[in-house]
């Protein structure tokens, strides 16, 4: 489903801490290598599918 | 095993931690509790529920009509629930709602709250369960 309007003011920042606190586990998933990379990429985009990212 | 034991050590777990913490610092903790409940409940997550008494979780299942909750939680709950079930499929409606009672700066910290509290619950039913 795409939406071409933004449904709350897209100029809205989410709360400093919150938000760096989410691009920091963001950033130590990334790093973490348990996982092999095909599965890794497998789950991304299908992570990206089901929240409709188009990262 | 639990999350807390396959990820121990790691920046991970750590990063983990404190965006879990950050996420009741930044919108209304007692919403986002209620919130985190009704998602146990739908995702039988026992050790979330076990800290709510037969009455709390009488009244959370019933939700829509239970006069303990009034619009703002059931703004709150109905688009939990829609989130849990399906991210895309939230309405312009039940954004609206939301909105509504949070503002703009509300809906945004709200819903990102959220997605930390799901995401900390569905990553350790997943080392519960599967692992």
């Amino acid at each position: 489903m795409a939406f071409e309007r933004a449904r709350v003011d897209p100029t809205v920042r989410v709360d400093r801490a919150l938000g760096r606190a989410l691009s920091d586990f963001a950033a130590a998933a990334v790093r973490n290598d348990a996982v092999d990379p095909v599965t890794t990429e497998l789950v991304r985009l299908r992570c990206a599918t089901h929240h409709d990212c188009h990262t | 095993m639990g999350l807390d034991a396959c990820l121990a050590g790691t920046d991970t777990l750590t990063a983990l931690d404190d965006a879990y913490d950050a996420a009741w610092g930044a919108t209304d903790a007692d919403l986002l509790r209620i919130c985190r409940d009704r998602m146990a409940m739908l995702r039988r997550d026992g050790a979330t529920l076990a800290a709510l008494s037969d009455v709390e979780l009488d009244e959370l299942r019933r939700w829509p009509t239970s006069e303990r909750y009034g619009p703002v939680e059931r703004a709150a709950l109905d688009f939990t629930e829609q989130y849990l079930i399906d991210v895309a499929s939230v309405s312009d409606d039940q954004v609206a709602a939301l909105r509504a009672h949070l503002g703009d700066q509300g809906v945004v910290d709200f819903v990102n709250a959220l997605l930390v509290v799901e995401q900390r619950m569905s990553l350790e039913l997943f080392f519960e369960r599967v692992l």
